[in-house]
């Protein structure tokens, strides 16, 4: 994401925060940081999930994850070597993307409703640009 | 893009300050909404690591 933050939006780097919100345990981050691009994103630990409540991010059933869409994820991340120690700690817990303004309000949310189910980096940097009025590199 | 559905269910409403809460980063320091006003945020809440 940061190579399309600089490429694209070469504004928003200075103009907006990049937060990362994980239920894992600290020790657990910070032996992926590098792979939770620490460079670009202040990754934060909320193991309770008590902000993940705040937010509306739900645990998910399992019927949930049994969708063909959910389930090519998965194969596609094994064979991309991304899957290395099984599928994790809680695969029911969703996640989301929000952005908050200067005054701290919320003015966009995504929230997933199944593991494949993220926004575009590219088209979501694009809002994050729209709301600070970050230019959009000329291609 | 397409949002979530109507953003319903959640806490947090469009157009509304985010209510408290707090978040600690690696180094031990903590997040909170009021720490974070004078820029806008992007806040990407991850599913599980692998």
């Amino acid at each position: 994401m940061r190579a399309t933050a600089q490429n694209d939006f070469p504004d928003l780097l200075q103009t907006a925060r990049f937060l990362a919100v994980s239920f894992e345990a600290p020790a657990a981050l910070r032996a992926q940081s590098r792979r939770l691009h620490a460079g670009l994103f202040e990754v934060c630990s909320d193991p309770s999930r008590s902000t993940y409540k705040t937010f509306g991010l739900p645990r998910v059933p399992a019927r949930a994850l049994l969708g063909r869409r959910t389930l090519r994820f998965y194969v596609r991340a094994a064979l991309r070597g991304r899957i290395q120690r099984g599928v994790g700690s809680d695969v029911h817990q969703m996640g989301g993307d929000f952005i908050l303004d200067r005054d701290g309000c919320l003015c966009f949310a995504y929230r997933s409703r199944e593991p494949a189910d993220r926004p575009d980096a590219r088209e979501l940097l694009g809002e994050l640009a729209r709301w600070v009025g970050a230019r959009r590199a000329q291609s | 893009m397409t949002h979530a559905p109507a953003d319903t269910g959640g806490v947090v409403r469009l157009g509304e300050p985010v209510p408290e809460f707090t978040l600690v980063r690696l180094d031990g320091t903590r997040v909170t909404p009021e720490s974070l006003r004078g820029r806008a945020v992007l806040l990407v809440f991850l599913r599980h690591l692998h």
